[in-house]
């Protein structure tokens, strides 16, 4: 028995295309770590030594405030291709620039840059391609309409975002002890007979 | 449990001139939670893997031309960190180290959005403007360590 559809394969194919391509995003998954610093580095206001004792604030002296932002793209969409960001050496660097003990406080913030917008207006753009292109190719496959609608198919899941981090954080120093040895010079004096 | 929970907050700081920024940021009294390693000549005993996540979701409002009228707004947001600071709980020496970040962020339109675009432009006389759809994932995971008892 047959089934008759009613529309044109090419018809399905582009209003499936179309659903896809409407309500399109761009995005980026990043890691952060830093898995190779060589001081202590809290997110929180204390820290344990190397011989494991726990600094609080009272303990150490804050020397410095530091800031730093980068950029990480990645592909957010039905393909996802994450990135990753090592901070240990930036870290490290700050701590040895600054002679520092360690850092405290560390906050990883992140936003959506305004470039995101120019990546989704591509996005958009490559996506109506790809849907006509497509369209076109099965209506009248030839090179030409091939190769459009397979780069354009794949530049629509392969367009990247951008994602924008900020590490903030406090170097500090361990605070010397409070005890100072005073040798007072005695002047001695034979008094004798 | 409800001195963890006051040690330990959760603040989220949304600054930004065009985006919104967002920060995790812990507070804890004793109990460090560290990004990188726990640098030990005597190493910590590891007690097991914790994590904890926030997410931020935000669809701009579909908006008329004479921002009369607005459809469509959406704002969710979301906080799980119960676990990692029940966690630290149990033991006023564990800590957390090796802590790892995985960010996710999205921008976009979303398909309701272009909906009711459409029928916003059906029924109405002015032209509306679309709203973009914004989400922020941001996942923690470390190791919860205990600090050796000093002999």
């Amino acid at each position: 028995m047959k089934i008759y559809i009613g529309f044109p394969k090419a018809h399905i194919l582009i209003f499936i295309l179309a659903i896809t391509t409407i309500g399109c995003s761009v995005g980026a998954n990043v890691t952060v770590d830093a898995p190779d610093v060589t001081h202590p580095v809290s997110q929180t206001s204390s820290f344990y030594t190397e011989d494991n004792q726990l600094m609080l604030p009272g303990d150490y002296r804050v020397t410095e405030d530091f800031s730093f932002t980068m950029y990480a793209m990645g592909v957010n969409n039905l393909i996802k291709i994450r990135s990753h960001k090592d901070i240990s050496k930036h870290l490290n660097d700050l701590v040895t620039e600054h002679d520092a003990d360690g850092i405290v406080d560390l906050e990883i913030s992140v936003d959506i840059p305004g470039i995101n917008g120019l990546f989704l207006f591509l996005r958009f753009s490559t996506g109506v391609l790809a849907v006509f292109s497509t369209g076109a190719a099965i209506l009248e496959p030839d090179v030409n309409h091939i190769v459009t609608a397979v780069s354009s198919t794949s530049l629509f899941f392969l367009m990247p975002g951008v994602s924008r981090i900020r590490v903030d954080g406090k170097l500090v120093s361990i605070a010397e002890t409070n005890t100072e040895f005073y040798q007072d010079e005695v002047d001695t004096e034979f008094i004798g007979e | 449990m409800i001195k963890t929970f006051l040690a330990g907050l959760v603040l989220l700081l949304i600054i930004g001139c065009e985006q919104s920024r967002h920060t995790l940021v812990y507070e804890t009294r004793h109990q460090p939670i560290q990004l990188g390693p726990h640098l030990s000549s005597v190493p910590a005993d590891s007690i097991g893997s914790v994590s904890g996540s926030y997410s931020h979701f935000h669809r701009e409002p579909v908006e008329s031309e004479s921002g009369r009228i607005r459809l469509g707004e959406f704002e969710s947001e979301g906080v799980d960190f119960d676990g990692m600071f029940m966690a630290l709980e149990a033991d006023p020496r564990y800590f957390i180290s090796d802590g790892k970040y995985v960010t996710e962020v999205r921008y976009g339109i979303s398909l309701f959005t272009i909906l009711v675009v459409v029928l916003f432009d059906a029924v109405s006389s002015e032209s509306a403007n679309m709203g973009v759809t914004e989400a922020v994932i941001i996942e923690y995971e470390g190791t919860l360590y205990q600090i050796p008892e000093t002999e």
